[in-house]
């Protein structure tokens, strides 16, 4: 897919202020993929993270002329959807526990073609996901917004409602993290 | 999709520098490996057109300036709806004229010459209330809400009846009749409390807002609801208020050449009357006075001793 740049979307975000269906449309297409893929981390259902992305877009063609031209659009989006997410959580936690839990991190495996080396690639990456997972919310959550959707630390920062100095030292924290699992499972492999 | 996402590079680099140097190579490397770990969600183009097409439905897919002229007729719409909201119903009879009145709920109202009545453009929906100034003969559907007659000093809740309020602002002192034909109704001041309740054949009056209403008394209908059938009844009242139902009921002005006149009392009855000038010649034989046509009108006069 050919990824636009910044630019192109701060050129998009001042023709959605003016009420230009060409640009939502270019945003949406660009940008929906993704925001499902990040929501699926908090929902786990493809039909509920649908209805909240689409949430977001409408909510976002509504508020086109108070947009601030200054913020990021990216961001907008990603503060709406996560919020709207969690909230599904707080509110079908207990009915719908089978559906939203978050996936199981993958069983440890005693295939050696997956025990991890320096040069095993494949088998880093498998346990990096449950690494991942396994850290604490808000360190996972800047961590993957940092790292898997690309925002910059003024986004995140918006996004989760924090300063960029805390998302600098979730991330940090997070890092240091998977760099301790890492040593650990390093050392019990030798 | 995966290696264009990462924060401005001098930011990525500003967390790397973070780490003591031994470190900084496999914190880098952590990095750029944690990608492949995530499992992606895969959303196609037709889910995507889907998605579209849906968001489209919501926010509407006509021209943008159409919206905006919708939002400007609906707020002129919502404007002038709560002004004609904010003015009741306002139903009025001319002197000389009776009427009926249907109100939204299917009560019936029968005004008597010159009487006002007002609703509100929600009547039913919030309540059943009716502010009357003069006479007015009700017969009360059952509905859902109370059905409340108010007058300038009373009020009067009943729930399926038929009923006489007369009360007219103009007289000196605020005072409100009600008498009742069928049914029971509530009949108050300025407290809800006070209240009597007045059952079929019976008449309260009160005088004044304060206190509560005479207690019901038996009535004489053909007296208090007479003037449904176009007769006139008169039972001991006072000459001015006899004048000033004459007014209303034939539609012209009556002076007094002398403002004592409208103080002594008289009872009287009439079928049907059609003309004022025959019950003016009665009225003034007995009472020794004298009638002259004025040009909207007649003045009564004392004769000269």
């Amino acid at each position: 897919m050919n990824q636009p740049s910044d630019k192109q979307i701060d050129a998009w975000t001042r023709a959605i202020a003016e009420s230009d269906k060409d640009a939502f449309e270019r945003l949406f297409r660009h940008l929906y993929p993704r925001l499902i893929h990040f929501t699926m981390r908090y929902v786990n259902n493809k039909a509920t993270a649908g209805d909240i992305v689409q949430d977001a877009f409408v909510i976002l063609w509504e508020k086109r002329r108070k947009a601030d031209p200054g913020r990021s659009i990216k961001a907008y989006l990603y503060r709406i959807v996560r919020n709207r997410a969690l909230n599904h959580i707080r509110d079908h936690s207990s009915r719908m526990i089978g559906f939203e839990a978050v996936e199981a991190p993958p069983a440890e495996t005693d295939d050696p073609a997956e025990k991890l080396t320096d040069r095993d690639e494949a088998g880093l990456e498998k346990r990096m996901h449950a690494w991942i997972q396994a850290l604490p919310d808000r360190q996972r959550e800047a961590f993957e917004l940092s790292r898997f959707e690309g925002l910059d630390h003024e986004e995140i920062s918006s996004v989760m409602a924090i300063s960029p100095n805390t998302v600098n030292n979730h991330i940090v924290a997070a890092l240091q993290h998977l760099r301790e699992c890492y040593e650990e499972c390093r050392q019990s492999e030798k | 999709m995966t290696d264009h996402s990462e924060p401005g590079k001098e930011q990525k680099e500003e967390l790397f520098k973070q780490f003591p140097e031994d470190q900084q190579l496999q914190v880098r490397r952590l990095w750029n490996a944690a990608p492949k770990s995530a499992p992606r969600t895969e959303v196609n183009t037709t889910e995507v057109d889907e998605a579209l097409a849906a968001v489209y439905q919501r926010i509407g897919t006509s021209g943008t300036n159409v919206w905006k002229w919708a939002a400007a007729a609906a707020i002129i719409l919502i404007v002038a709806l709560s002004g004609l909201l904010w003015f009741p119903h306002s139903v009025e009879v001319p002197n000389g004229q009776t009427a009926t009145h249907r109100l939204p709920d299917g009560s019936v109202v029968e005004l008597n010459s010159g009487t006002e009545l007002q609703y509100s453009r929600l009547y039913g929906y919030l309540g059943r209330d009716i502010q009357l100034d003069g006479e007015a003969f009700f017969t009360v559907l059952q509905g859902e809400h109370p059905f409340r007659v108010h007058t300038v000093n009373a009020t009067v809740k009943v729930t399926g009846t038929r009923f006489n309020v007369r009360s007219w602002a103009q007289e000196a002192r605020p005072s409100t009749t009600v008498t009742v034909s069928e049914g029971q109704v509530h009949f108050f001041g300025d407290q809800p409390s006070e209240y009597v309740a007045i059952g079929a054949g019976q008449q309260s009056m009160l005088t004044g807002s304060a206190g509560s209403p005479a207690s019901p008394r038996p009535a004489d209908l053909e007296e208090a609801i007479g003037w449904r059938d176009n007769n006139l009844v008169f039972n001991n009242q006072q000459l001015s208020t006899i004048f000033r139902e004459l007014e209303r009921r034939f539609g012209v002005t009556i002076t007094l050449g002398d403002p004592r006149i409208g103080n002594t009392v008289l009872s009287a009855y009439y079928s049907k009357p059609k003309n004022v000038e025959r019950v003016l010649n009665d009225i003034c034989r007995v009472k020794g006075l004298l009638f002259t046509p004025t040009t909207d009108g007649y003045r009564i006069i004392k004769p000269p001793q």
